[in-house]
């Protein structure tokens, strides 16, 4: 964990918290999958090991579609999804940048990932849900 | 007039625009707030043309904050945010509905902290596009 700095973040109307250990560069992605493009999540892919949810579970509503291996998670009063279980890295977490308090302070580098061609490039996300990512 | 039809991810709640502005001649709009930020929202409005939205009453969250002056409308099932109404108005994310030919314009940043309440109203009554409400129960 050196290096690394627990940032907590949340929903928009404070029932959904979270943390998550990252360091001060964060690699994020947007996608243009059916689901991204309509909530405009910026993914910060990290390892189970690095994710915690500190309140809210129980108001959290789960949806799922087309393969069913993503689980998005929202806040079922203001709507806000902050992290969800992605369907590149089911043994992490992909939390919203967008969601984090301290994004103005992070160095957060944002590439696209292609989701709308999401079997050919899932593979290049794998990485990021190792405990040894970063 | 031309039709634009969108609707959540899920389809629970659709929504329909009309309007005679053309995409690139659209005010398409990124509001800085703390909500539109987290859900990257564009939103459009037309105070000549219509929004129609449709959806069952128990299928949407009323979500509200701030002033609490406006409804966002929230899909239960999917969590996605379409539009933000007032009486008799409303303002379409065009983002969340999924309406390609005004989500994939650049937006302009704009910024309304500050506002009074009443004037928050009146820039709404001006700005935002008729509106009618297919809600069933």
């Amino acid at each position: 964990m050196s290096g690394l700095v627990w940032r907590a973040g949340g929903c928009h109307c404070g029932a959904v918290r979270f943390e998550a250990a990252l360091p001060d560069r964060v690699e994020a992605q947007t996608c243009n999958c059916s689901i991204c493009e309509r909530t405009g999540f910026v993914h910060v892919i990290v390892p189970e090991s690095r994710f915690r949810l500190t309140a809210g579970d129980e108001r959290l509503t789960s949806y799922r579609f087309n393969t069913g291996v993503a689980e998005h998670l929202f806040c079922s009063v203001c709507g806000i999804k902050s992290f969800y279980r992605p369907r590149s890295n089911p043994d992490g977490w992909s939390v919203n940048a967008r969601c984090l308090d301290d994004r103005e302070e992070l160095d957060i580098r944002i590439g696209a990932f292609d989701g709308q061609n999401w079997e050919a490039h899932a593979a290049d996300l794998a990485h990021l849900s190792r405990d040894d990512a970063r | 007039m031309t039709v634009y039809e969108g609707q959540c991810h899920c389809g629970a709640v659709a929504a329909r625009f009309e309007t005679g502005l053309a995409p690139g001649a659209t005010d398409v709009r990124a509001d800085q707030c703390t909500f539109c930020r987290r859900n990257g929202v564009k939103t459009i409005s037309d105070p000549a043309g219509k929004l129609v939205l449709s959806f069952r009453e128990d299928a949407v969250a009323r979500y509200r904050f701030g002033t609490r002056s406006a409804d966002f409308i929230i899909c239960r099932a999917c969590g996605t945010f379409v539009a933000a109404i007032i009486d008799g108005y409303g303002v379409l994310n065009v983002v969340g509905a999924g309406i390609a030919a005004f989500a994939d314009r650049p937006a302009r940043a704009v910024d309304y902290d500050g506002e009074t309440p009443e004037g928050r109203t009146e820039r709404r009554r001006q700005r935002w596009t008729p509106l009618v409400l297919e809600v069933t129960a």
